[in-house]
């Protein structure tokens, strides 16, 4: 198993059409919004669309709230620890790239499945990244992931 | 994806719309899983038990469609496949364990997150998987597995 941080974040580069939806303020006014699902699907790929396709850190700020809890064992705790990784991500990979292939929201918890290429030539990485939304902003993060093997028992591919 | 679902969801929304925190925080809307997506989670929860703990793959059929579209590559397509996968835990790993995290369903998706254990007295595996549905039962399956490491950059643990 990999142990490299790197390897563990994905970005949402191109599958990103998903049609705004109100804000949670705006909820209870408007009846015809399906509320917490979608808003916080939309959030989430924002975040990861901000994070780590534009790698721009200070607008993915602004989704992550002050009490943001990581759970990824190679990434520090945190806000500044969510910082600190990205600063390292930016520098050791200008070539970066990953697509969001799925993503399923409910009750305050998205999860999305990435396909992750640190560098452009690599098979790459399968992740499922899982958060949880609270009052708009990202307030947990979870995953686990692991290569691309050479090889596979079926033809389907891993993602 | 299916509009019925969508129309029940957004009904359950008006029906269930509560607002939630201290005035001073935007409201929220409760949104519960509609009953097919209750069924499907049990459906994720059954076919872990069959074969995990069970072992039985014949029970594990009873939660599969007629095809079983299988993405982890270290298990072979299809029923057949499970078969095979199943009777290697028996014969190599018959101390294996699981205990479910979170799981979370949005229409035709579900996404179980995992404690695995080989044995009882090792770290384990994070294991997310990702189940898609037709009419009730489960027809492809996407895996994610990273081992838990001894040490982590926060204290949070990875789950």
């Amino acid at each position: 198993m990999q142990s490299n941080p790197f390897l563990r974040y994905g970005l949402a580069a191109g599958l990103l059409t998903f049609a705004s939806v109100a804000t949670a303020s705006d909820a209870m006014s408007s009846a015809t919004e399906t509320v917490s699902y979608d808003s916080d699907k939309t959030l989430v790929l924002d975040f990861h669309e901000a994070a780590f396709a534009c790698l721009d850190l200070r607008e993915a700020h602004k989704y992550l709230s002050a009490s943001f809890i990581q759970h990824d064992p190679a990434v520090e705790d945190g806000v500044a620890g969510f910082a600190k990784f990205h600063a390292s991500l930016r520098s050791a990979y200008p070539r970066y790239s990953s697509e969001v292939r799925r993503a399923i929201s409910s009750g305050g918890l998205v999860t999305i499945h990435v396909l992750q290429r640190l560098n452009p030539w690599e098979r790459g990485d399968v992740q499922v990244h899982m958060y949880r939304v609270v009052g708009g902003k990202i307030a947990e993060h979870w995953v686990a992931g692991n290569p691309i093997p050479a090889t596979s028992l079926n033809a389907n591919g891993l993602i | 994806m299916n509009f019925s679902t969508s129309i029940r969801r957004a009904a359950m929304v008006l029906l269930l719309a509560i607002p939630l925190g201290s005035a001073a925080e935007p409201s929220r809307a409760v949104v519960l899983n509609t009953a097919s997506e209750e069924a499907n989670k049990q459906a994720a929860r059954n076919l872990y038990h069959a074969i995990f703990t069970a072992r039985d793959v014949e029970l594990a059929k009873r939660f599969l469609g007629p095809e079983y579209i299988q993405h982890a590559p270290d298990v072979a397509d299809g029923k057949a496949g499970l078969a095979i996968a199943i009777a290697e835990i028996v014969k190599d790993t018959p101390q294996i364990s699981y205990e479910i995290k979170h799981i979370l369903a949005e229409d035709d998706m579900v996404t179980v997150m995992a404690h695995l254990r080989v044995t009882p007295d090792s770290r384990g595996m994070a294991l997310f998987n990702i189940y898609r549905f037709d009419a009730g039962k489960i027809v492809e399956h996407w895996e994610t597995l990273q081992e838990i490491p001894e040490r982590s950059a926060n204290g949070n643990g990875m789950f």
